[in-house]
């Protein structure tokens, strides 16, 4: 709890100042206090009997190792974002940071619907934030009345839980059945609303409809912003709360589906990268419905590779800054700045999974707890569609070291954070797979975490 | 419950629009009169504050700021009596089969937590005891809701670049007087709309 307590001060100091000067350097420095101290707490506390009963667990809970790896995945997000250097509207990018680690750390259907409202409201003003731009009032507007026919659900979906059992913990779903048996399928409707809602948020295919115009109007900050961040929240609740898996399964395969097909016609990249979201999407929600340990597990490997990956992405794409924002705008990168162009190479074939990158691990992790518990017939619809998907992701490779065409024109030098940025995250995503087990001993009590606490 | 019968009848056959809206106030209101009259005092108070205070104030301004032209002849209502039917159909059935049993069930959940019937004072006590105390951590996020509403407005509506590039938005109050607002509504004059200032 006094993480988060931490950060909303800090919030709220850089908004009060923010009144006389922009803040910028303030909030990173709120950002990485955050995140330091969550990863020092997190080093220092013996997390194998760590697990303790909090006073107010009962409606927030900051005290597992699930929320306290997933707080920090979502800080290292948030620094990247904000790194990636839009002074404008930075204080909103914190109020989100803040609705998101109150999400994940959240155990009541109150303070989901609250949290999630936090981040949801400052996306949409993000997303809007352009407004000279028809695209992103566009974007803004869809954004804000699908993010409200979503909320609407999940409120449903609420409404039937608490009237079925008369509390409001997240574990209320599941005494309904026990309990009343009048109640029974008043009880699964509402946890199945709770269900779409969540994958509305986290843009799962047959709810997908929004993303790629969403990510076309929005900043591109923002678009980066609405790739990682958010999704984290909503994904750390989406396992939490124990969904209904056949709802998962059968949105995790049409994600799937549809975040390979819908790509392939693609011109605009940040459209290319909302499909390639949509799949990626898929990935990590089918982990998540499984519900084993190994499964969530891998969801989670893949949830932060992703995250690791689309900060890799965006930085690159932000550093081209291209106005069009097409595909085509990356041809002859390696002539014009190799450096780039090889790290911009290297990331797309991480998201396409080619085997030595780390891309590759977290789809072999998922696929592996897939065959394990025995979802051949999604896994194999998993490989065909990553190989489907790879078409595109190796398109824009080829693009970059094969398609020469116009002037040579030589990039002037880059911004500081931002090749920051692209190293640190190019160094994770090249040589995860050399020593993972850092990274696979850190999920893994994460996972057991999970456990422990319900 | 007849008020509001009648109410919402006016509210689909009122000719004009505003008429239509002071109807659905009149709505509102019987509504809110009914859950104070079943103990709900807050429901109804909410009902009040938000519905009558805020939403269908907008409704008015709303309607107030649209060009109210000639009447149109509508959609006749005779095309959508069936569709009413099937909805009041619906609303009755529900309510004569499984009102009986929610009522039930809440009185018994009523009984067994002493939510609403033990406290002194009624719901609105109930109500603050908790949201004070155990919710405080919602209500502090509540507020984080409002402040992060507060910040996007003016994000969203703070213009750059009239006065300069880092002025911000004046008021000049011979521009708004001097605004030609009372002009015949055939000669708009398009200057002034385009300019907002």
């Amino acid at each position: 709890m006094y993480s988060e307590m931490m950060l909303g001060g800090g919030v709220l100091g850089v908004i009060l100042y923010g009144v006389y000067r922009p803040m910028y350097r303030w909030s990173v420095m709120v950002l990485l206090v955050y995140t330091g101290g969550l990863v020092g707490g997190y080093a220092t506390a013996d997390y194998c009997g760590f697990v303790k009963e909090a006073k107010d667990s009962l409606y927030m809970v900051g005290d597992n190792e699930w929320v306290w790896v997933l707080q920090i995945i979502a800080g290292i997000g948030l620094i990247g974002i904000v790194l990636m250097g839009e002074r404008r509207g930075v204080e909103l990018v914190l109020m989100m940071g803040l609705g998101t680690v109150l999400l994940i750390a959240s155990v009541n259907w109150l303070s989901i619907y609250l949290a999630m409202e936090l981040q949801t409201l400052s996306l949409f003003i993000l997303v809007a934030l352009k407004r000279e731009s028809a695209y992103s009032t566009e974007a803004g507007l869809k954004y804000f009345v699908l993010g409200a026919i979503s909320t609407g659900l999940f409120l449903l979906g609420c409404a039937m839980i608490y009237g079925g059992s008369g509390e409001m913990s997240v574990l209320a779903g599941n005494t309904i059945s026990e309990t009343i048996n009048q109640w029974l399928i008043r009880g699964g409707v509402g946890k199945a609303l709770i269900t779409i809602s969540l994958l509305f948020k986290i843009s799962a295919a047959p709810f997908h409809m929004w993303a790629p115009d969403v990510y076309e109007g929005a900043p591109t900050i923002t678009t980066a912003l609405l790739a990682t961040v958010p999704k984290i929240g909503v994904f750390a609740i989406l396992v939490q709360i124990g969904s209904l898996s056949n709802i998962v399964f059968i949105s995790a395969t049409m994600s799937m589906i549809w975040g390979a097909l819908g790509a392939l016609n693609q011109s605009k990249i940040k459209r290319l990268l909302a499909y390639s979201g949509i799949g990626h999407m898929g990935f990590v929600i089918f982990g998540a419905g499984m519900g084993t340990m190994e499964s969530i597990q891998a969801s989670l490997i893949y949830m932060a590779i992703y995250v690791a990956m689309s900060v890799c992405v965006f930085s690159i794409i932000l550093t081209i800054n291209e106005r069009r924002g097409l595909v085509a705008d990356f041809h002859s990168l390696s002539r014009k700045n190799a450096i780039l162009g090889g790290s911009l190479a290297l990331v797309f074939l991480s998201i396409a999974g080619v085997p030595p990158l780390s891309g590759f691990l977290s789809k072999w992790f998922i696929l592996w707890a897939g065959v394990s518990n025995g979802y051949y017939l999604i896994c194999v619809g998993a490989v065909l569609s990553s190989v489907v998907a790879g078409v595109y992701y190796v398109r824009i490779v080829q693009m970059t070291y094969a398609d020469f065409q116009g002037e040579l024109a030589r990039e002037g030098p880059i911004d500081i954070k931002r090749s920051i940025l692209i190293g640190s995250t190019l160094y994770l995503v090249l040589f995860i797979l050399i020593c993972p087990n850092f990274l696979l001993q850190v999920t893994y009590d994460a996972a057991v975490g999970l456990w422990v606490h319900v | 419950m007849i008020w509001g019968v009648v109410s919402a009848v006016k509210v689909i056959s009122a000719v004009r629009p505003v008429y239509a809206v002071l109807w659905l106030i009149s709505a509102f209101l019987s509504v809110s009169a009914v859950f104070i009259f079943i103990g709900l005092v807050y429901m109804g108070f909410i009902m009040i504050i938000v519905y009558v205070g805020a939403i269908a104030i907008l409704f008015l301004f709303v309607m107030m700021m649209l060009d109210q032209g000639k009447e149109e002849a509508g959609t006749p209502i005779v095309n959508i009596i069936p569709m009413g039917m099937i909805v009041g159909v619906g609303f009755l059935w529900v309510a004569a089969t499984g009102g009986e049993w929610v009522g039930a069930y809440i009185t018994q959940q009523n009984h067994s937590r002493g939510m609403i019937g033990g406290q002194p004072g009624g719901d609105i006590v109930a109500i603050g005891r908790v949201v004070y105390t155990e919710y405080s951590y919602m209500f502090i996020i509540v507020s984080y809701i409002l402040l992060v509403a507060m910040v996007g407005a003016i994000v969203l509506t703070h213009r750059h670049g009239e006065y300069g590039p880092d002025e911000p938005m004046r008021q000049d109050v011979y521009i708004q007087t001097s605004r030609d607002i009372w002009g015949h509504p055939n000669q708009i004059n398009l200057n002034s709309l385009g300019r907002y200032k």
